[in-house]
């Protein structure tokens, strides 16, 4: 339950350490800098059983990078060059993260390079970023060859808004509103990952853990239901995409009823939830569940049922096992890819301890992949409602909690999958405040996925994968 | 002296190209009420292409007069197949228009909407042009396979307006497998070539897999409305060769206004028909992968194959 984190300062080479916790189960979960004194330090968050912090303190503009041993590293390396300006000596890939040129990502569109690649009939196709749909906004460059895809480049970026730096200052303002808003519809989880940050541990009521629960679970299946309904628009499975997406407005106006907040927003607060849910409330809750058990079932059902629709989904943007586990994607997209990792398993929090929760997992690493273990997660979500109405009981839904200095983790399992927010505290400030959505990691496993692929089945591989362009911008 | 029949078949031909909103909308609807939505008016292709008649036109810098042109030219073919394709009355306006002159003014639409599609500039122009012109090469010979199976079955004329008439008085014999067999193959034709879903997806926002709508995204104002006003027609002019020369039952025979009352009825039915058809395919198929519609196409082809052995044979 405790994230606190034990700290280690790499004596010599950071690749080393970091490589040593990989081959002992752990993953590189994040790796940022910050300022420390008038230098500045490297911190590598590791994941597996417990949180390892490792520090390397950088002297100079640069330091040796570690991607080439950790190819995860590559795309934080890159963020950390953006962002501080010092250079990964030895990077074997150094294209623009998010800026372009300075801070203004839509100034110089014109310095993305290109995918370099040509050949006969080789043509690169740029995309975006602006979309002819209601999408965020993503820059990608095709190479193909007539309509199989060579390689895919994403360059995102647009929707940066400085939500990290906007998170320092006080260290006892509450800022739940603003990690909210780092990715709109995984609200709850950033909150409470924000949360798990400022509360360090201290005891949170029972009921108001309960509560979270049922929060970040309805959020949960409502993510997955959209997702879901997605994937068959994309598909043009039209039936099946309009009842999914009424199943979702189902949960969101659930949402609302119970909290006044169709995404759950505001109703985390510091020390437990802002207020209790009634009896009338639960009530509903395991009214609306229990209806949309048997709907999510049949609406998977009917989707399976199609031909047209699982011919475009079998075998389609497939990510390998192996690549999954060297990009250390997160989330259902690596679950649908061989991996069991679920924080919610690994390191429970909020009342995970307490319910039964299976993680489905498969190694199929399809479109169709990655959409049955989403109707899985949406089932066991729903599931795991039902056990929390039952086991709550009576009880305060908030405590005081008092913030202290140091170094302080949160880590949650959000529907796209294990978000971090780490927060650096010193004198009752917070200094550095790192943000690690979990679409950042999960953007470069897309880019494998699509290899091969011919152009007109890339929506549907990117909606099974469903990132955030906001979470990975922040 | 303007003839009777003369007089009705312009009225009809007019009366296409003013309904073809209509069947759209139509279209639109159903599909809407088969997801449970209650969807917009019927009205709402009208007010969508007036309204982008009203709105001013951007046309890309490395657009040519080309690119301009190109609207008109759909316009125009498909008002000339209007007035070649019988709707409620057996007469044509255009007698001079067969089924093999009919296929080709198919194919100017097409290759005209192809070269827009490249005017533009833009990558998804280009992608959707070239996709389109993959499908034609294997739409072309299964219409004009199916078509003439038809003019076959019909007596050896493929003169559009003389084919209900023989077919009508054929009797039921004409219910022959050369006929099913070819309004099967010329079904499937009419979905790929009003990209319908399984083909292409007519309402998607997904830039890459556009394949009509990919060529229509650098056109505004005007040039849309008309382009827009275009595939309508197209739609409404296949499925009235599928009711009123496949099925021609009903249709009228002579210019009297009793018999032409009762054309309209029953081809009005028979185009509802068509677009409920129409529109369950497309909210029970999902859209099949690029390079499987081939495979489809082939399909159709060999029906329409089946059709011209089978009229020999049987």
């Amino acid at each position: 339950m405790v994230l606190g984190g034990s700290a280690v300062t790499a004596r010599g080479s950071l690749a080393a350490e970091v490589s040593e916790r990989i081959a002992g189960g752990m993953g590189l979960a994040c790796l940022y800098a910050r300022r420390d004194g008038g230098g500045h330090a490297l911190e590598a968050i590791m994941a597996g059983d417990g949180i390892e912090r490792i520090t390397l303190p950088v002297d100079g503009g640069s330091f040796e990078s570690i991607s080439p041993a950790v190819p995860c590293a590559s795309i934080y390396e890159r963020e950390v060059f953006e962002e501080f300006g010092l250079r990964p000596e030895g990077h074997p890939d150094m294209r623009p993260l998010r800026s372009r040129s300075g801070w203004g990502p839509l100034e110089g569109a014109s310095a993305i390079p290109g995918n370099g690649i040509s050949g006969d009939g080789v043509f690169e196709i740029p995309v975006g970023p602006i979309h002819a749909g209601v999408i965020g906004p993503g820059h990608f460059r095709f190479s193909v060859a007539g309509e199989p895809v060579l390689a895919m480049r994403a360059y995102l970026g647009y929707s940066r808004r400085g939500v990290e730096k906007a998170m320092e200052g006080p260290a006892g303002a509450d800022r739940a509103f603003l990690a909210e808003r780092a990715s709109g519809d995984n609200s709850v989880a950033h909150a409470l990952a924000y949360l798990q940050t400022v509360e360090q541990g201290s005891e949170i009521p029972l009921r108001a853990r309960y509560i979270r629960t049922i929060y970040a679970e309805l959020e949960r299946a409502c993510c997955h239901l959209g997702t879901i309904s997605g994937i068959a628009t994309d598909a043009a499975l039209a039936v099946p995409a309009a009842r999914g997406a009424a199943l979702r407005e189902t949960v969101l106006r659930l949402n609302e009823r119970i909290s006044g907040s169709r995404m759950l927003r505001g109703a985390l607060a510091v020390g437990g939830v802002s207020r209790d849910l009634s009896a009338e409330s639960m009530w509903d809750i395991e009214n609306t569940v229990m209806k949309l058990e048997f709907d999510v079932l049949d609406l998977f059902k009917v989707i399976a049922k199609s031909p047209s629709f699982m011919d475009r989904a079998e075998s389609t943007g497939r990510l390998s096992c192996e690549d999954a586990e060297a990009l250390r994607a997160v989330g259902p997209v690596a679950r649908a890819s061989g991996s069991g990792y679920d924080v919610r398993k690994r390191r429970p929090y909020a009342a995970y301890g307490d319910i039964a929760l299976n993680v489905p997992s498969c190694r199929g690493g399809d479109v169709y992949a990655r959409l049955s273990i989403r109707k899985e997660e949406a089932m066991e979500s729903l599931s795991a409602v039902t056990q929390c109405l039952n086991q709550m009981r009576e009880g305060p839904v908030r405590a005081r909690v008092e913030t202290e200095d140091g170094f302080h983790v949160g880590v949650v399992e959000s529907p796209r999958g294990e978000a971090l927010h780490c927060a650096h505290i010193s004198g009752g400030v917070v200094t550095r405040y790192k943000i690690r959505d979990a679409s950042f990691p999960n953007w470069p496993a897309l880019e494998r996925a699509v290899m091969g692929n011919i152009v007109p089945d890339f929506p549907l591989v990117n909606k099974s994968f469903d990132l955030s362009y906001s979470g990975n911008d922040l | 002296m303007i003839s009777a029949g003369f007089a009705a078949s312009v009225a009809q031909g007019i009366l296409m190209i003013a309904l073809a909103p209509l069947f759209a909308g139509v279209l639109c609807k159903l599909k809407a009420r088969m997801q449970r939505r209650s969807g917009c008016g019927l009205l709402q292709p009208y007010r969508d292409v007036a309204k982008l008649f009203r709105k001013a036109e951007k046309v890309s810098d490395s657009a040519s007069w080309l690119f301009r042109a190109v609207p008109y030219a759909c316009f125009g073919s498909m008002a000339l197949l209007s007035f070649m394709t019988p709707f409620m009355l057996a007469e044509v306006a255009a007698p001079f228009g067969d089924l093999v002159a009919m296929v080709y003014v198919f194919t100017l639409y097409r290759f005209m909407m192809v070269l827009g599609g490249l005017e533009g500039g833009s990558v998804f122009g280009g992608m959707g042009s070239s996709r389109e012109t993959m499908m034609s090469v294997l739409i072309e010979p299964s219409l004009l396979l199916a078509v003439m199976a038809l003019a076959g079955l019909a007596g050896g004329g493929t003169d559009m307006g003389g084919i209900p008439g023989s077919l009508i008085g054929m009797g039921v014999i004409v219910l022959s497998p050369a006929l099913i067999l070819a309004a099967a193959s010329f079904f499937i034709t009419l979905l790929a070539e009003n990209a319908r879903i399984p083909f292409d997806n007519p309402s998607t926002h997904l830039e890459l897999t556009m394949v009509h709508e990919g060529m229509l995204l650098e056109y505004s104002g005007r040039g849309l409305g008309l382009m827009e006003l275009s595939s309508m027609m197209r739609l409404t002019i296949f499925a009235s060769m599928l009711c009123s020369l496949f099925f021609p039952w009903g249709i009228a025979l002579s210019p009297a206004l009793p018999d032409l009352a009762a054309g309209l009825a029953s081809v009005l039915l028979k185009m509802l028909a068509a677009m409920a058809a129409i529109a369950l395919i497309e909210s029970y198929l999902a859209k099949y992968r690029l390079f499987k519609l081939p495979n489809l196409l082939t399909a159709s082809f060999a029906l329409s194959l089946l059709a011209m052995i089978s009229l020999y044979i049987l």
